[in-house]
C-alpha cells in the first residue's frame, strides 16, 4: 500500500515507520511541519499538492491532527490517526466528525467519550512497541557500565510541563480544593476521580483564576474535562512522581533520567535525558527494576512505556491501570503496585529474587511480542481502517 | 453446652428482643436491670450495678454497644462483660476501658475491628450483625395495607442533614483553603466505594485549621486520635449527607421513591417522605412491598454489613446496596442481593431490576433463605457464648 505518514516529530513515528516499511509498504513523507494542528495555509498547500500529484491509499498520523483530516476530507482519502497521548485536545475539535477519519484511541476511558461522535471512525487500539529494534540493539560492556542499575525511571517530572503552576495568585479555596484532590487521588489506582469529584462551582471559578486559553471555535470546549485533567491531572502527575521518587530514592539506589529540574530529589542519582531511540532500550534492558508511573490523565489505558520496557525485555513494576488485567498477567508478565507501601515491599523482594524477576521480564517480552509489536498492532489498524 | 444466667442491661437498643430471645433460646436464663442507664451521669448506674452484681451471681452482663460503666463493675467484680457493637463510630471503644480484662467486645465492622486489634487490645471480636427472619411472619399478622408501603425505591434512614451537625458547625467558621480542602476529599470519597481515605488525607495543617475552626478534644485518657476523631465524627457523615443526597436527587425524579425519616427532605420535592417507622412493626413491610430497597452505608463503617441490610433481606425485601466488602463475601451479588460500585451503575441498576420482576423477587427470596439459615441471633448468639467460654 502506498502510504503518507504526516510526521511532526513524535517520539513514536520512528518506531511506526519501521513498521509500516516491515509490513511491506510503500511510505513516503512531507518534509514540511506544520505551524499550527488547525491552520496554515502553506502546509494546506503543500499537503494538497503532494495528494494531487500522486496516489496514496492513505495517510497516517500519530495524534489526531485536525488540518489533516480537513484536507483529507476534501481528497475523500482515508485517514488514519493513532492517538498516543491523553490528554489529546484535538479530540475536541470538530474535525473529529469527518468521514474520511479512522481514529484510533489507546485509552478506553478516552475512547468511550468520543466514540459517541463518530461511531463507524472511532476505534480503540492499545500501544504497542518497536519491538524488532529493541532486539537488535547490541550490548557492550560501556553499556551496562553506564545503565547497569537497580531501580529506573525515564520520565518528566512535569512541574515543566503543568500550566497549573505558571498560575498566580490563586484564591486559598481554589488551592485547598486541589490539594485535597490530589491528595484523595494519589491514594487511589485504578480509577481517575478528579472529573467526577469536582462540581460546576469550582470548575467555573477555577477557569476565572486560569491562564484559559480559549480553544478555536470550531472545538468543542469542555471545561470540566480540561481542568480536571490539562491542569489537576499534571499537577497529580507531578506530586505522584516526586513523592515516588523521593520516597523510593531514600529506601534504594535509584537512577532518574529526565530533563526536569531534580532539585527536590536529593537522593536520586540524577542522570539527564535519554534518547528515546539509542538509549532508552539499554537503560530498560540494564536495570533490574523498570518503573513506570503513569500520567495520571492516562485515566485507564497503558502507557508506551510499559510496551517499551516488556518490549526491550526489562522487568516491568507499574503502577495498577486499569486495563492492565486486559493484557497482562501481574506476577507473572509483569508485577504492578496499588499502594506506596506496596511499591517498597515489591521493590525489595525483587531485587532480591534475581530468577523471578527474569522469568517475569521473559514471559512479558514473549508476550508483546506476539500481541503487542507495533507491527502486529499496525497490521490491526490496517485491517479494521481499510478493510 | 453450658447454660448461663446472664444479667441484660436494657435500653432502647435496635434488636435487643431478638437477642433476648435467642438467649432464651438457647437455654440460658436472663435477668434485667432496673435502673435507668445515662450516660452523662453514670455514678447511679456504676453502683447500682455493682451491687446487683455482688448480691447475685451472674455468669456474665451483656449489652447492646459498649458501656465503660458497665465494664468497671464487672472487672472489679471478674465477672464477664459481654458487648455487641452495632453503632459505628463508636467513641466508647477508645475509653481505656476497653483493655479490661473482664471484656468480650464483639463488633461488626472489620475494619474496626483490625483497628482496634492493631492497637494491640485483645479484649476485641469481629461478630457480623443478625437478623430475626421470624419478624417477616409479622406482616402476614397485621391488616394489608401494601398502598400505604408500595414503592419503586424506598430508603429508611437519615439523610445525616442536620443543620448542628459537626461538619456543618465546623464549616461556618474554616478558613477557605480548608473549605475547598476538605470540599475536594469529601467529594472524592462519595465517588469511591470499599476505600475509606478520609483518615490518609488528613495532612498536620489541615488538622490544625479543624481544630481551630471547631475544637473537639477526645478526653486525655482516650485511645482515639484526633485525626479519627475529625475524619469519623466530622467528615464520614458529611459524606454520606452527599451521597444520599445525589443519590436520592437522582432516582426520585424518575421513580416513585420514598424515604422513612425524622429528618428534613423539602430540599428535594420529587421525594416523598413518610416519617419515621416503628422498627419492629412498620420497617419490614417497608421493606417488603418496596420494589428496591436501598442501602447507601454511612462511610464509617469501612467493610462491614450494616444491621439495614440483614433487615431489608429478612424482610424478603429485594436489596442494593452500595459495595461493601463483608456483604459480598457473606452473599452472592446477583443471586441473594446486588450492589452498585458508582452512580451511574445504581441507575442501570434500579432500571434493570424494575423492569425484571423475576428476577428481584427470586433474589429477594434467595437472600431470605440465607439470611434465615447462616445469619440469625441464634446463630450469632451461639458462636458469641461459644468463644467467650472457650476463652
Amino acid at each position: 500500500m502506498k502510504i503518507l505518514f504526516c510526521k511532526w516529530t513524535s517520539i513514536c513515528e520512528t518506531g511506526i515507520d519501521k513498521a509500516l516499511q516491515r509490513l511491506g509498504h510503500q511510505v513516503s513523507y512531507i518534509k514540511q511541519l506544520f505551524t499550527s494542528v488547525d491552520y496554515d495555509n502553506s502546509y494546506v498547500d503543500t499537503l494538497s499538492d503532494t495528494l494531487i500529484n500522486n496516489n496514496f491509499d492513505c495517510v497516517f498520523t500519530v495524534n489526531f491532527i485536525p488540518i489533516v483530516s480537513r484536507i483529507c476530507n476534501v481528497f475523500n482519502i482515508p485517514y488514519i490517526s493513532w492517538t498516543v497521548d491523553s490528554p489529546s485536545f484535538q479530540l475536541y475539535s470538530e474535525t473529529i466528525k469527518n468521514k474520511v477519519n479512522r481514529i484510533f484511541i489507546f485509552d478506553r476511558t478516552l475512547y468511550n467519550k468520543f466514540y459517541g461522535e463518530n461511531p463507524s471512525c472511532i476505534f480503540y487500539m492499545s500501544l504497542g512497541c518497536d519491538l524488532e529494534s529493541w532486539d537488535n540493539v547490541n550490548m557492550s560492556l560501556t553499556d551496562h557500565n553506564d545503565y547497569d542499575c537497580d531501580i529506573s525511571f525515564i520520565g518528566s517530572l512535569y512541574s515543566e510541563k503543568c500550566r497549573y503552576n505558571k498560575i498566580e495568585n490563586i484564591p486559598p479555596y481554589i488551592s485547598g480544593y486541589v490539594d485535597g484532590i490530589i491528595e484523595a487521588q494519589l491514594n487511589v489506582f485504578g480509577y481517575n476521580l478528579i472529573e467526577d469529584s469536582i462540581d460546576d462551582y469550582f470548575v467555573q471559578e477555577f477557569k476565572k483564576c486560569a491562564d484559559w486559553v480559549p480553544l478555536a471555535s470550531d472545538y468543542y470546549e469542555d471545561v470540566k474535562a480540561i481542568v480536571a485533567h490539562t491542569y489537576i491531572g499534571y499537577k497529580c502527575t507531578e506530586q505522584e512522581r516526586i513523592r515516588t521518587l523521593n520516597l523510593l530514592s531514600n529506601h534504594f539506589n535509584v537512577d532518574l533520567y529526565t530533563l526536569s529540574d531534580t532539585s527536590m530529589l536529593p537522593h536520586i542519582n540524577v542522570k539527564g535525558g535519554a534518547d528515546s531511540r539509542t538509549m532508552m532500550p539499554k537503560i530498560f534492558k540494564c536495570s533490574k527494576i523498570n518503573l513506570n508511573i503513569t500520567a495520571r490523565p492516562i485515566q485507564s489505558g497503558l502507557s508506551l512505556r510499559v510496551f517499551d520496557i516488556l518490549g526491550s525485555g526489562g522487568f516491568l513494576l507499574t503502577n495498577y491501570q486499569s486495563e492492565l488485567p486486559e493484557y497482562f498477567e501481574n506476577g507473572t508478565d509483569l508485577v504492578y503496585y496499588d499502594s506506596m507501601s506496596d511499591l517498597i515491599s515489591k521493590c525489595s523482594y525483587y531485587l532480591d529474587h534475581e530468577e523471578e524477576r527474569l522469568e517475569i521480564a521473559h514471559n512479558g517480552y514473549e508476550k508483546v511480542k506476539k500481541h503487542h509489536s507495533y507491527d502486529v498492532k499496525l497490521q490491526q489498524i490496517l485491517d479494521i481502517a481499510l478493510g | 453446652m453450658i447454660f448461663m444466667n446472664i444479667l441484660y442491661v436494657n435500653w432502647e437498643s435496635f434488636g435487643s428482643k431478638d437477642i433476648i430471645e435467642a438467649m432464651k433460646a438457647l437455654g440460658h436464663s436472663i435477668y434485667f436491670t432496673d435502673c435507668e442507664l445515662n450516660i452523662n451521669d453514670t455514678s447511679i448506674f456504676e453502683k447500682y450495678l455493682l451491687d446487683k452484681i455482688t448480691q447475685n451471681n451472674f455468669d456474665a452482663v451483656f449489652s447492646s454497644n459498649y458501656f465503660p460503666c458497665i465494664s468497671g463493675p464487672c472487672n472489679k467484680t471478674s465477672t464477664k462483660y459481654i458487648s455487641w457493637v452495632y453503632d459505628n463510630p463508636q467513641t466508647a471503644l477508645f475509653n481505656p476501658s476497653i483493655t479490661n480484662p473482664c471484656n468480650y467486645v464483639f463488633v461488626f465492622d472489620r475494619a474496626q475491628y483490625n483497628n482496634l486489634k492493631n492497637k494491640g487490645i485483645r479484649t476485641v471480636y469481629h461478630m457480623p450483625l443478625a437478623v430475626n427472619a421470624k419478624r417477616l411472619d409479622i406482616i402476614d399478622q397485621l391488616p394489608n395495607d401494601p398502598d400505604f408501603f408500595d414503592s419503586d425505591i424506598s430508603l429508611v434512614g437519615s439523610l445525616y442533614n442536620e443543620e448542628h451537625n459537626l461538619y456543618n458547625r465546623m464549616c461556618n467558621t474554616l478558613d477557605p483553603y480548608t473549605k475547598g480542602y476538605l470540599d475536594a476529599v469529601i467529594n472524592a470519597q462519595s465517588n469511591i466505594y470499599g476505600y475509606f481515605l478520609l483518615d490518609d488525607i488528613i495532612t498536620p495543617t489541615i488538622l490544625g485549621n479543624m481544630k481551630k475552626s471547631l475544637p473537639y478534644e477526645p478526653n486525655d485518657d482516650s485511645l482515639e486520635s484526633d485525626t479519627y476523631v475529625y475524619a469519623n465524627y466530622f467528615l464520614g457523615r458529611k459524606v454520606t449527607e452527599i451521597e444520599r443526597l445525589r443519590i436520592l436527587n437522582l432516582l426520585s425524579p424518575k421513580y416513585k421513591t420514598t424515604i422513612y425519616t425524622t429528618g428534613d427532605t423539602s430540599s428535594i420535592p420529587s421525594l416523598l417522605n413518610r416519617g419515621p417507622v416503628n422498627y419492629y412493626l412498620e420497617m419490614p413491610k417497608v421493606f417488603y412491598y418496596s420494589k428496591i430497597n436501598l442501602n447507601i452505608t454511612l462511610k464509617t463503617i469501612q467493610t462491614g454489613i450494616p444491621l439495614r441490610c440483614f433487615d431489608i433481606m429478612g424482610s424478603k425485601g429485594f436489596l442494593l446496596s452500595n459495595y461493601q466488602e463483608e456483604l459480598c463475601e457473606s452473599f452472592i451479588p446477583g443471586v441473594d442481593f446486588d450492589y452498585y460500585e458508582s452512580y451511574q451503575d445504581l441507575i442501570n441498576k434500579v432500571e434493570y431490576y424494575l423492569n425484571h420482576e423475576d428476577e428481584r423477587l427470586l433474589i429477594a427470596n434467595n437472600g431470605y433463605e440465607k439470611v434465615k439459615k447462616f445469619h440469625s441471633y441464634y446463630n450469632r448468639i451461639k458462636t458469641i457464648f461459644e468463644i467467650v467460654n472457650n476463652q
